[in-house]
């Protein structure tokens, strides 16, 4: 039971924030991950989905992510770029807070080793949307949402875990709504857990419109992304590990296409 | 008494319409006018592109700007009727387009004619 929570608590996001699995902190228990992401790219997806050089884009970013189990079946989640600094060569550089999420999932069944849950996250604009002429926003500039429905599984004994996730994400200002989704794989062996993950972000609709178009920053309508990559796991101790992860990108639009690199520190409970 | 010249008005030597590039916005009307002994570009009222910084008008050979096409400046709004001075009639050049200079890409071109 103890190596079940243990594992529980790790599978704690392991994706993208606000995108940890299906699998609910107990009450009282949580999960941290203070994070550093980089992104350095001279390809930018246009809008039509057509993949253009550009001058060097790149991308820093420094974020907090936390999950806390409030009873059996519910959970908070949220996370908060704390700095984001984006620049392109021969144009300009800016930096700011990035967008907050709050949101909660609930754990709606449990049952042998599937279990099933829900998540709805609210998207607060506390990010800057007019940075580098609106070209190099740190954030939406909209309030926007999501609501996720998500089923995981643990296999080999334990030893490893799967889960689908998908939802809708809305977005306010005219932007237009889209399908999210996202997937993983993972394998413990001894003190290492090696993972696959797959998630996304599918527009509705993506014909051109007068909108604000938003930027190589990904922030801008019609955003349209297929991540997936690799994440390593090392535990350093009993609630405390190191996580690496490398994001590959396809099926982009309006979006630098490259891969990121993701470098976490995490303590759970 | 002097007769008062007549005001010969506007003079359009070329004009296009706008069409979309590379998935964003443009639409509307396009002319190079002579008036008053000058010249300039005129975006009709008609014109619309997308809300994005850097914009930027120019008059181009291709619809992919380079070295030695003119830059009219930033642009002024990203709808409605505008103009920008010219020097000359601008005849070699083939395009109006409007230019993302931040990431060198066209958003929008005409052709004119």
């Amino acid at each position: 039971m103890r190596r079940g929570l243990g594992l529980a608590s790790l599978l704690l996001g392991l994706c993208s924030p606000a995108a940890g699995g299906p699998w609910n902190a107990p009450p009282g228990g949580y999960y941290a991950k203070a994070s550093y992401a980089y992104l350095g790219t001279d390809q930018l997806a246009t809008p039509l989905g057509e993949t253009v050089g550009i001058p060097t884009f790149s991308r820093h970013e420094g974020s907090l992510y936390f999950q806390y189990g409030l009873t059996a079946g519910l959970m908070a989640v949220g996370d908060l770029a704390l700095v984001r600094r984006t620049a392109i060569e021969d144009f300009d550089a800016a930096a700011g807070f990035g967008d907050g999420r709050l949101g909660l999932q609930w754990q709606l069944r449990r049952s042998g080793p599937w279990v099933l849950a829900a998540r709805g996250v609210l998207q607060l604009p506390t990010g800057d949307e007019t940075l580098g002429e609106a070209l190099l926003p740190s954030g939406s500039g909209v309030w926007e949402g999501e609501g996720v429905a998500g089923a995981g599984v643990s296999l080999w004994q334990g030893r490893g875990w799967a889960f689908v996730e998908a939802g809708y994400q809305v977005r306010g200002g005219g932007l237009r709504d889209g399908l999210v989704y996202g997937a993983q794989l993972g394998r413990r062996a001894g003190r290492v857990l090696v993972m696959a993950n797959v998630r996304g972000v599918q527009p509705w609709d993506t014909e051109p419109s007068d909108l604000s178009t938003g930027s190589a920053a990904g922030f801008g309508d019609r955003t349209t992304y297929l991540v997936f990559g690799p994440g390593l796991i090392l535990e350093l101790g009993r609630g405390l590990g190191l996580q690496a992860d490398l994001d590959c990108m396809a099926h982009t639009r309006n979006i630098a296409r490259g891969t990121t690199l993701r470098l976490g520190l995490f303590v759970s409970r | 008494m002097p007769t008062p010249t007549p005001d010969p008005g506007p003079t359009v030597l070329r004009e296009t319409t706008f069409q979309s590039a590379n998935g964003y916005f443009t639409e509307g009307g396009a002319a190079i006018v002579r008036e008053q002994g000058g010249h300039h570009l005129l975006l009709r009222s008609s014109f619309r592109t997308s809300q994005s910084g850097a914009l930027e008008v120019r008059l181009c050979g291709q619809t992919q700007c380079g070295p030695g096409d003119l830059n009219l400046g930033d642009i002024k709004a990203y709808s409605g009727r505008q103009q920008y001075p010219l020097g000359d009639d601008a005849g070699q050049y083939r395009f109006v387009v409007i230019w993302c200079r931040a990431v060198n890409l066209p958003f929008g071109f005409g052709e004119l004619s």
